[in-house]
């Protein structure tokens, strides 16, 4: 009888059961003996008893091939919160790949040692060859949290690399994160300099307008004055990893009241770069005041005689790297754009000769708003600037409109806040705190989550600046009330109202009104789909459940979920389950506050999910009840097929017939079918158990049954190169020959020797398997493998036989891995499951990809094939496993959003039972998408260095899109193409050395290709 | 005061192309120009009509004024060019904080393109956003 299993299968995942032996490829139960067959042709089938489809396909996608990139364990399942600077480079990660990484914080030398296992574990991820020889402690030291930090400095060949430092930090004795900014190691091979440091000096020197006195013995004893210092460096011009100078760094002190520092490129004399770095000038501050008549001490910088806006007292600031007065970095930078705008911008320093700024009030409300916002996000959630990286913080002042006349607003420009003088609504913008914390707060967003500014995401981008502002201006929950001068258009004096959206209106007529439930939401094109107007739904949110909960509570969650949980194209709902899972993450899942996240966002109309329209590709979920079919495989139970519910507790016998692969199911769960181990076909109607041949040629090893049940595919059991198909209304049975597509146009080889899973897609027109290949490597060694491919056998369209064409799953996968076994999830044509073994490793594992993305992911490592199935909702997959005694069992484990990954650990589910087939009874439209055709291209060269070409071998259409993706799925260039071009040239000479892919996309592909960055 | 060129303006130069080839008959139809966004969302819309007049309307408070009038053969000219550049066919949205449109619309009909995110818009959009500019510039 069957029963349910208790326990969880990781306990045997990670507790020393042995993975597969040596050479024993777990594939090898797939293979085939039987050499050949005689048999030509399979006779006419009888239809079998399917339920009619509520609709039946018209149409469908098309299938293409994806990189083989797995989101590996060692990148995306182990370090998280990866940051990335312009360039694409890690700036940041946390978590430990290893345990070896471990130290003893007492011992400086066990914390260096374990600082460069650490390095050496993401060397990959930072393009650092060899940490240990590249990296050289400057400091480390514990700290009163209990958390070890530890600086080191990059070398080359013994060569400091100028501007190459890294922080690795510890706690409880393992390191576990990395920050730092750092430069690929260098690809320079001549490290000896042409010109001495001497003619460096003097190349620098006659640069040098400032008169060089010779100190008097006294001054040069009393200050340590030397004239001139000088190291040999590595040194990257503008930070660029991919100029890479060998260079004299020069510290020249013309007299002792000047300091200059200069860079002369070693090789040729030039002047790479120099600055002042007079120690004499510094920061300053003032008494000065702002727009509301307050007096504030502000923060400003004096250089060369005169003071400017430019605030460089807080702890991001970098002398080192900045350039003052026009190019402070760390530094809060306040501007004066003098009344212009658009192309004819002109920005100006504020500065004055005494420190006095009471002219400007302006600049002194914004200059002061931006330091208060900053030491917010700081104080409060640890955020070191805008970007989290000490990054300037500019405001520009006096910004107009295009006609030149006075611009009433304050805005985000992707770089700065711009502020407007206002007119007749409101007063100059900068005076308002929440404005300016706002506008930052829209800086925030873009370096963390970055929702896409229109829609609901625009909605969400909008609703966390407001939040933004009224944290950090936390006295009310209004917006801009400071500002408004004229209430005929904002009756109640605020420009919005977080705890009442509609703020004295009574519809989207009124400027001031906004929606304060899901049911009130604007539905129109304006406002680039209404993202002022719809933010008051997640505004009211807010409100509530930080009015519940304390708003020093409710900002953590609010921060948290921009950070680790919203992404670009986040909707409502996901912004729920974002606020949710921060506040589980932070006070618990059962707490006070999580409820009242909860509540809140369902007071606004934000529910759990569900209801809402599937994405463009997506099925809608099959409307019936679901349960699972799984085959017995106790040797003391006559059964051999069950039914049961999706929780495994009651089951139903429904076969006493042995089966010789994994049963097929109609989508409707009307049918199954499935081969004996006489090699002949049977049928099971599911409403009755009636069971009967459908074929008694004893000459079948597989068959699928297409969705609707109109067409089965099989398998012969010989080594036949072919999949067979076999249409009930035209009573026809088709063959198709496998092969194996290459990238020359028209070339195919022949080393597919047979098929052996296959599985339907929901159109009915295309068949996804698994073959088995033997061919000779390049080394001309006999190798074999097993591959999946999809192969289109119909054609809606016509209503005919498919052409036959074969597209393989993933280009170029490695020569020692075999992947199989693909099932296509249930509502997401796009993602399959599929087993994986790696003969180098012995590593095997269920994966899925994601064919529209590329994306690739490790859901649970095995230690039999899994033949993996997804539920009905794609939130669970199950699978063949074993238990702790070796025993067949059914497992299952839950999935992430992305159908991809798992979300949790795996578990039993079905005791003595293989090949589960988790299916529903309803029914529903299989699919309803336009034909499409697939639009390819060629990138060349391939690996590239400088410039990229992307050739189109076709008009690629409208909305299309081009990004670059580096190879932990960050996207590192990101454009849209022209309607009618063909060809693009895409600029890499900034991104680090690698691999990445090309992602090309317009409404109805996705195509990703890979190439090499030298 | 000290003029500094930092970086921040190289956001303003946008880039991009396109073609097409199409002309056709525009006499009721307007070139619409202009910006919004912002903390207040309100959006400054001027509409050049095919007569050459000018008008402005702002989404706040919802008032159209007359702006200007440029001679009627250099409307022309600018509608001409806007079909040329197939700047009615093309399609491009990526809005930012402050989003910046060109774009024609008729009685049944608005189409804009609409940049100030992160994608650059097309050059020939913003060029002509540009020359549109130029005559409240002027004024």
């Amino acid at each position: 009888m069957k029963n349910k299993l208790l326990y969880s299968l990781v306990i045997f995942l990670f507790t020393g059961i042995s993975l597969p032996a040596q050479n024993q490829n777990p594939f090898n139960v797939k293979k085939k003996t039987t050499l050949k067959s005689s048999v030509t042709a399979f006779k006419p089938l009888k239809p079998i008893p399917v339920k009619p489809n509520k609709s039946l396909p018209v149409s469908g996608i098309t299938y293409h091939s994806i990189p083989f990139a797995p989101m590996s364990v060692d990148n995306s399942k182990i370090y998280k919160n990866l940051k990335f600077n312009k360039k694409g480079q890690i700036i940041f990660l946390e978590g430990n790949k290893k345990t070896d990484s471990g130290f003893n914080p007492q011992n400086k030398k066990s914390i260096e040692e374990a600082a460069i296992i650490y390095l050496d574990n993401i060397k990959d991820l930072i393009n650092i060859e060899n940490p240990s020889a590249e990296f050289q402690t400057i400091e480390a030291h514990n700290d009163n949290y209990g958390l070890t930090h530890i600086k080191l400095q990059q070398y080359y060949n013994g060569i400091k690399v100028y501007g190459g430092q890294v922080f690795v930090h510890g706690k409880n004795g393992i390191m576990t994160k990395f920050n730092g900014e750092y430069f690929p190691t260098p690809a320079i091979e001549d490290l000896t300099p042409s010109i001495t440091s001497g003619q460096a000096f003097d190349i620098a020197k006659a640069d040098i307008t400032t008169p060089f006195i010779t100190p008097t013995t006294a001054e040069e004893s009393l200050l340590d004055f030397n004239e001139v210092t000088s190291e040999l460096i590595i040194y990257h011009p503008v930070f660029e990893s991919n100029n890479t100078r060998l260079t004299w760094h020069l510290t020249i002190r013309p007299n002792i009241l000047r300091r200059f520092e200069y860079f002369v490129d070693a090789k040729t004399g030039e002047i790479l770069n120099h600055y002042n770095n007079t120690c004499s000038d510094g920061p300053a501050t003032a008494q000065a005041t702002d727009l509301n008549g307050v007096s504030h001490t502000i923060h400003t910088y004096q250089t060369g005689g005169n003071y400017y806006l430019i605030d460089a007292s807080r702890p991001m600031f970098d002398q080192g790297q900045s350039q003052l007065p026009d190019n402070p970095v760390g530094a809060i930078w306040t501007i004066n754009a003098n009344n212009s705008s658009g192309n004819n911008l002109e920005m100006y320093h504020y500065s004055s000769s005494n420190n006095s700024w009471n002219n400007v009030p302006e600049a002194v409300s914004a200059h002061y708003n931006a330091g208060e916002t900053y030491e917010y996000y700081l104080g409060t959630h640890n955020r070191n600037s805008i970007n989290g990286q000490g990054g300037t913080i500019i405001s520009v002042c006096n910004i107009s409109n295009e006609d030149g006349t006075s611009m009433e607003n304050a805005f985000w420009n992707g770089q700065a806040m711009f502020y407007g003088n206002g007119g007749n609504i409101f007063s100059p913008l900068a005076g308002a705190l929440d404005v300016g914390a706002h506008e930052m707060g829209h800086g925030v967003i873009q370096n963390t989550c970055n929702l896409e500014y229109q829609g609901e995401s625009g909605a969400l981008n909008e609703s966390m600046a407001d939040i933004s502002g009224t944290m950090v201006d936390r006295d009310n929950w209004y917006l801009g009330e400071d500002v408004i001068i004229n209430t005929t258009y904002y009756p109640t004096g605020h420009l919005r109202d977080m705890s009442n959206p509609h703020n004295g209106g009574s519809s989207f007529n009124d400027p001031c009104y906004q929606p304060a439930h899901i049911s009130e939401k604007y539905t129109g094109q304006q406002d680039n789909g209404g993202v002022h107007i719809n933010s008051g739904i997640m505004n009211f949110a807010y409100y509530k459940f930080a009015s519940v909960i304390t708003k020093n509570k409710a900002e953590k969650i609010w921060y948290k979920s921009m950070t680790d949980y919203l992404v670009t194209s986040s909707q409502f709902v996901d912004a729920r389950v974002a606020f949710v899972n921060a506040a589980t993450d932070i006070y618990g899942a059962n707490s006070t506050e999580t409820d009242a996240v909860k509540n809140a966002f369902s007071e606004v109309g934000i529910g759990d999910g569900g209801g809402g329209t599937p994405g463009q590709g997506e099925l809608e979920m099959n409307p019936g009840q679901d349960y699972i079919l799984s085959v017995d495989v106790n040797s003391s139970d006559p059964n051999t097929l069950y039914i049961s519910d999706t929780e495994a507790t009651d089951f139903t016998a429904i076969s006493q017939t042995q089966l010789q692969q994994k049963p097929s199911i109609v989508d409707n769960g009307s049918v199954a079918v499935f081969v004996t181990p006489e090699n002949k076909i049977k049928y099971i109607d599911l409403s009755n158990y009636d069971e009967e041949y459908l074929s008694d040629e004893a000459s079948f090893d597989n068959i699928s049954v297409s969705k609707d049940g109109s067409r089965i595919a099989v398998i012969s059991n010989w080594q036949d190169s072919a999949i067979w198909v076999y249409d009930f209304n035209a009573q026809q049975w088709a063959k198709y020959h496998l092969y194996n597509p290459t990238y020359t146009p028209g070339v195919v080889t022949d080393n597919v020797l047979y098929a052996d899973a296959i599985e339907w897609d929901y159109t009915g027109q295309y068949i996804i398997y698994d073959a088995y290949n033997k061919m000779q490597n390049q080394s001309g060694q006999d190798i074999d493998y097993w591959d999946v491919g999809i192969i289109r056998v119909w054609n809606n369209a016509s209503d005919t036989w498919g052409d036959g064409k074969i597209e393989k799953v993933f280009a170029g996968l490695p020569e020692n891995v075999s992947v199989g076994n693909p099932s296509l999830s249930k509502n997401s044509p796009y993602i399959i499951a599929f087993d994986y073994y790696d003969s180098n490793s012995d590593e095997l594992d269920v994966m899925a990809a994601n064919l529209e993305t590329g994306d690739v992911g490790v859901i649970y490592q095995n230690t039999v094939l899994g033949y993996p199935n997804y539920s009905k909702a794609d939130n669970i997959l199950i699978f063949n496993a074993e238990d702790n005694s070796g025993t067949e069992v059914i497992g299952q484990i839950a999935l992430q959003s992305n159908k991809i990954l798992p979300s949790g650990d795996p578990e039993g589910l079905i005791n003595y039972g293989k090949w589960g087939v988790w299916y529903a009874t309803g029914d529903r439209e299989l699919f309803g998408v336009e034909e499409q055709s697939q639009t390819h291209f060629t990138i060349y060269p391939n690996p590239a260095n400088n410039t990229l070409n992307v050739l189109f071998a076709e008009n690629i259409g409208k909305n299309a899109n081009i990004s670059v993706v580096n190879i932990v799925g960050q996207v590192v260039y990101k454009n849209k193409l022209e309607p009618n071009s063909m060809l693009f040239h895409i600029d890499i000479s900034d991104l680090p050395k690698g691999t990445y892919f090309i992602r090309w996309n317009n409404d109805k592909q996705f195509i990703t290709e890979k190439f090499i960055k030298m | 005061m000290n003029k500094i060129l930092p970086s921040i303006l190289a956001v303003m130069l946008l880039f991009g192309c396109t073609t097409s080839q199409k002309l056709q008959k525009f006499s009721k139809n307007s070139l619409v120009f202009g910006s919004g966004g912002g903390i207040t969302g309100a959006t400054t819309e001027y509409i050049l009509h095919y007569d050459g007049t000018v008008e402005k309307t702002n989404s706040l408070t919802k008032e159209t004024s007359p702006v200007t009038k440029i001679a009627a053969k250099n409307s022309k000219t600018l509608f001409k060019e806007f079909l040329n550049d197939g700047l009615d066919t093309l399609k491009f949205s990526s809005p930012g904080n402050m989003s910046y449109f060109v774009g024609y619309k008729n009685d049944s009909v608005t189409q804009k393109i609409l940049w100030g995110g992160d994608v650059a818009p097309p050059e020939k959009a913003k060029t002509f956003y540009d020359k549109l500019i130029q005559i409240i510039n002027n004024l």
